[in-house]
């Protein structure tokens, strides 16, 4: 058997065992011991042991990670949600829909205090759902918004699958947030925009709210508002006029959501500790992922699949877009069944060379691959987003319902997936500026 | 998340655990102060974040991802099977993870006494870093994961904990992406 | 037969485009393709800081190490490292320190006793200063931030009163671009390869100081290389030293045209101050700013005549240099291979 054939061999044996139920990091780690075992030596494939799960993660950019789960972990325990999602109730008061427009700009918001997907459904599941449920809203609707928003965690800057794409891929992380920025909102909007389309369409899955809202309501709302855009300013700006390092950025945004919780009287050291114990296990358990994945990584070049697969793919055609579809095919269905860091770091070794080849630009290729990722998130029958929401409402909604609801959204996301593919200029725009 | 999926009440090992990404924080904070306010640069910051806070706060915690079931794995043929099916895979799954760990653990401990040995160190510009301490966070961390699925796969075996397996399957609940 | 070599430099790297690459080409021409090198380009197989210890386990058979990312492994050569400010010229660094690691018992031994066989080193161009403002005395130094790979330049940097930062080599750029930093300390081939840096600064100060050269520019596994046949090893060591001058040739005109380059594009190319150069002088001359003591309080073993040997080594190259013509490859080649490579003996060099 050649080298080839043990790494496709070696995929394949990935994708089963992750069928049996093996956990995804595990299951990298065992295939890539045993394939570069069985193309090299079992001493090289220890030696391996010995190198890459240490210094992979022994590397200064990486530390970003685990701040930004620990900013989101603390913003979501300090109750900036809560007033945010008031806030943009009162200002999108007279949309059509607009509790569940207001989840989308809320979830937009609070992305950007939060690197990922599922904290962001998490947090504002609680909250929203209830009310849009207490106002009669249909629960597809009501449910499926909150896990279709959710994912904007990780488009919007901080993000967490951009540090982990931009360091697998030799990409910089700053331009890399600047660049989700403009494709975050455009999301936001066109769900937005489906929502009142629907609702136009049939009045009765949002019935209209009678709550009138007095002045003094309007501005308290609006006065709460504010921890939110002051980190937008405070981490976003720091990066972009140069004061800090993305790697920085985590930090100072944990300090800042530290000093707003006790400037609004919700901090304890209580709620610190066991925010920094959530954060250092969902760090743990997304490492071993990735610790997997870089010895995977070494596998694929062992074995020279990627190399060999560039080469039949662009035997089939070399046009990008066709690629890009191919590759998206892959992503969509690989995310029916597995987690996003999963199938990215499963994807990306393979069609590194591939990219290469076709001088595809790597930022560009982030944000759609992150695009790519989130459909996955909210697709049946795996969709970790919406096992959030359902977990956080006690079950109170049956899965096939939220799936129902989510799948306007998806729609909604490859419409916006085909604009972005169609204008690289929307998501290389701001990063374009931040360089001159 | 905000109840801890059960686990509300705080340890000291949740402390413990989550202590090194506190530090983190703080010491990358005071380094931007410094620089930004004062013009004062801290020697070794980049080492220390990366040698020591990451290592330490990444493999450490490995024992209560497994004791908490968080690891994530995709449970979409496990919950169509039978109970029975269902209970000799998730012994296989218990066996093999037991397995890889306690590998990686025997090996990393191997490396981490070089490491000791040898006084592993780095230039953090002018100042020397020590970095083989933080090496044992690896055998620590997995050795203890493993251990930790040895006695979950006990408990399969024996009947002593088959319910918590079978009723809701594999958790799936990953708080990461 | 198929083997690996581990790199961690890009793809794009002078040292990979010029050493390792056509040698890994010609030594599988020439062998009949009995030694193949797949040559694997950043840290594809192993990163940086793990090469040594992955040639040793035989992940790779071949691997470019760094010292500096290894320095409990490798204290001699982390000393000798700071030796080479007292060089005038980056090829004489690469000759001597490929003579200490084949021919010098303390250079030799250290790879030897990692579990590698050493066949070469290789330097960067010299040391510059690469600046935002066009800093030239010790006056404009003053307070600068540079950000420098530690070791000899930081405690340069601090003697004529700047300030030593560690930033990450990716992340130079950058902190040039928003003021974080005022230099970088590299060589000047970095204006438009590697780190590109031009767009980002003013100017270059050409003040040599020492280059980048501990390393094993080849080291190979222990049994790989016993396995080898004599013949084997000697056309291993003619291709090193025929790439050893594939590489100065190709970092001469790369310098060259960064230079000219930069000037173009109106950066200014600045010859240092007199007080700045004295100040390097003095640094040299204190014993490259107190590096026996400094090797003393690490515990190194020796260090003090592995200093005086990779010094006296500098000097012989210099002379040798000054006497021949380093634009002429065939000299080089037969020079190098004289000097060096003739005195290995094939049939027994590094087995073990
Ligand atoms: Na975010
Ligand atoms: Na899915």
């Amino acid at each position: 058997m050649d080298k080839v054939d043990i790494g496709l061999l070696s995929l394949v044996a990935t994708l089963v065992l992750l069928a049996l139920r093996l956990p995804i990091g595990i299951a990298l780690a065992l295939v890539s011991f045993v394939g570069i075992a069985a193309i090299t030596s079992v001493g090289a494939a220890w030696g391996i042991v010995s190198t890459i799960p240490y210094s992979f993660v022994a590397t200064w950019e990486f530390s970003a990670v685990p701040m930004f789960l620990l900013m989101g972990y603390l913003a979501a325990r300090t109750d900036m949600t809560g007033g945010l999602f008031q806030a943009m109730r009162i200002l999108l008061a007279r949309v059509p829909g607009s509790l569940a427009s207001a989840s989308v700009g809320a979830s937009a918001l609070f992305a950007a205090a939060s690197g990922s997907s599922l904290a962001t459904s998490a947090a504002l599941s609680k909250i929203a759902v209830p009310e849009m449920l207490r106002a009669g809203y249909d629960k597809g609707l009501a449910t499926g918004t909150i896990a279709a928003s959710g994912t904007l965690g990780s488009l919007i800057p901080p993000s967490i699958l951009l540090v982990i794409y931009g360091l697998f891929t030799s990409t910089p992380i700053g331009p890399l947030f600047m660049a989700g920025f403009i494709p975050g909102a455009l999301t936001a909007f066109a769900f937005v925009a489906m929502i009142m389309l629907r609702v136009w369409r049939n009045p009765s899955i949002a019935p209209k709210l009678q709550t009138q809202f007095t002045r003094a309501e309007k501005i308290s709302a609006l006065l709460d508002i504010w921890p939110l855009p002051t980190l937008i300013v405070g981490v976003l700006g720091g990066i972009f006029f140069g004061v800090i390092t993305p790697t920085e950025a985590g930090a100072v945004g944990t300090a800042l959501v530290i000093l707003i919780s006790i400037l609004r009287r919700q901090f304890s050291l209580k709620m610190l500790a066991q925010a920094a114990a959530d954060a250092a296990v969902a760090t743990s358990v997304m490492f071993v992922i990735a610790v997997g994945a870089s010895m995977f990584v070494r596998l694929m070049a062992f074995s020279q699949l990627p190399g060999f697969a560039a080469d039949v793919i662009l035997g089939i055609s070399d046009n990008p877009f066709v690629v890009i579809l191919l590759i998206s095919l892959i992503f969509v269905f690989l995310g029916m069944f597995v987690d996003a860091v999963g199938i990215m770091l499963l994807v990306l070794p393979v069609i590194m060379p591939l990219l290469d080849q076709l001088d595809i630009n790597m930022i560009w290729f982030g944000i759609i691959t992150i695009k790519l990722l989130e459909i996955g998130l909210i697709t049946p029958p795996v969709g970790l987003n919406v096992y959030v929401v359902r977990t956080a409402l006690g079950n109170l909604v049956s899965l096939p319902t939220i799936f129902r609801g989510a799948a306007w959204f998806m729609l909604t996301d490859l419409v916006v997936l085909l604009i972005l593919v169609a204008f690289p200029v929307i998501t290389l725009w701001l990063p374009g500026v931040m360089a001159h | 998340m905000e109840d801890d999926d059960g686990h509300g009440k705080l340890h000291l090992l949740h402390i413990l655990f989550g202590l090194p990404l506190l530090l983190m924080m703080a010491h990358v904070c005071l380094d931007v102060l410094l620089r930004q306010v004062f013009g004062i640069i801290l020697p070794g910051t980049l080492e220390i974040v990366s040698f020591h806070y990451m290592v330490i706060a990444v493999f450490l915690p490995l024992a209560l991802v497994e004791l908490w079931r968080k690891s994530v794995a995709v449970d979409i043929v496990y919950l169509m099977l039978p109970r029975r099916a269902q209970l000799v895979l998730i012994a296989l799954v218990l066996a093999t993870t037991a397995a890889v760990y306690l590998g990686l653990a025997w090996r990393t401990w191997g490396d981490a006494m070089g490491a000791m040995r040898r006084g592993d160190f780095l230039m953090g510009g002018r100042l020397e870093v020590p970095t083989w301490q933080s090496r044992f966070a690896l055998p620590l961390g997995f050795g203890s994961a493993g251990l930790v699925a040895l006695w979950q796969l006990w408990g399969v075996l024996s009947g002593r904990d088959r319910d918590s397996w079978t009723q809701q399957g594999a958790n799936t609940s990953a708080e990461v992406e | 037969a198929d083997y690996t070599f581990s790199t961690f430099l890009g793809p794009n790297h002078p040292i990979t485009l010029n050493l390792h690459v056509p040698w890994a080409e010609d030594v599988a021409e020439r062998t009949d393709g009995e030694i193949d090198f797949e040559v694997y380009v950043g840290g594809a197989i192993l990163p940086g800081n793990g090469v040594l210890q992955g040639v040793a386990q035989n992940v790779a058979q071949g691997g470019f190490i760094t010292a500096g990312y290894v320095p409990a492994e490798m204290p001699v050569w982390n000393v000798i490292g700071d030796v080479a400010w007292e060089a005038s010229s980056d090829y004489a660094v690469t000759l001597a320190a490929t003579e200490f690691g084949l021919l010098n018992q303390l250079g030799h031994d250290e790879w030897t006793g990692n579990g590698v066989v050493f066949t070469g080193s290789a330097s960067t161009v010299m040391y510059s200063y690469l600046c935002r403002g066009e800093p030239k005395s010790l006056e404009d130094f003053e307070g600068l931030r540079i950000r420098t790979a530690g070791n000899g330049w930081a405690r340069f940097a601090e003697s004529i009163g700047a300030v030593p930062v560690n930033v990450s080599y990716t992340e130079t750029y950058s902190a040039l671009e928003r003021g974080a930093i005022e230099c970088t300390n590299l060589d000047p081939t970095h204006l438009y390869n590697g780190a590109q840096v031009a767009e980002v600064v003013d100017s270059v100060v050409m003040l040599p100081m020492g280059p980048f050269f501990s390393q094993a520019a080849w080291a190979f596994n222990q049994s790989f290389w016993n396995d080898l046949s004599a013949e084997q090893r000697r056309i291993i060591f003619e291709e090193s030293a025929r790439s050893l001058v594939r590489l100065h040739d190709a970092q001469d005109k790369m310098l060259e045209d960064n230079l000219a380059q930069a000037r173009e594009n109106g950066l200014a190319v600045i010859e240092p101050a007199e007080d700045l150069v004295a100040a390097k002088d003095a640094f040299v001359a204190d014993g490259i700013g107190g590096l026996a003591k400094i090797a003393e309080n690490r515990g190194v073993a020796n260090y003090q005549q592995a200093i005086d040997e990779f010094s006296a080594l500098l000097t012989k190259w210099d002379g040798l240099l000054a006497e021949n013509d380093r634009d002429d490859p065939e000299a080089m080649y037969d020079l190098i291979m004289t000097e060096l490579y003739d005195k290995l003996d094939p049939e027994t060099y590094g087995v073990e």
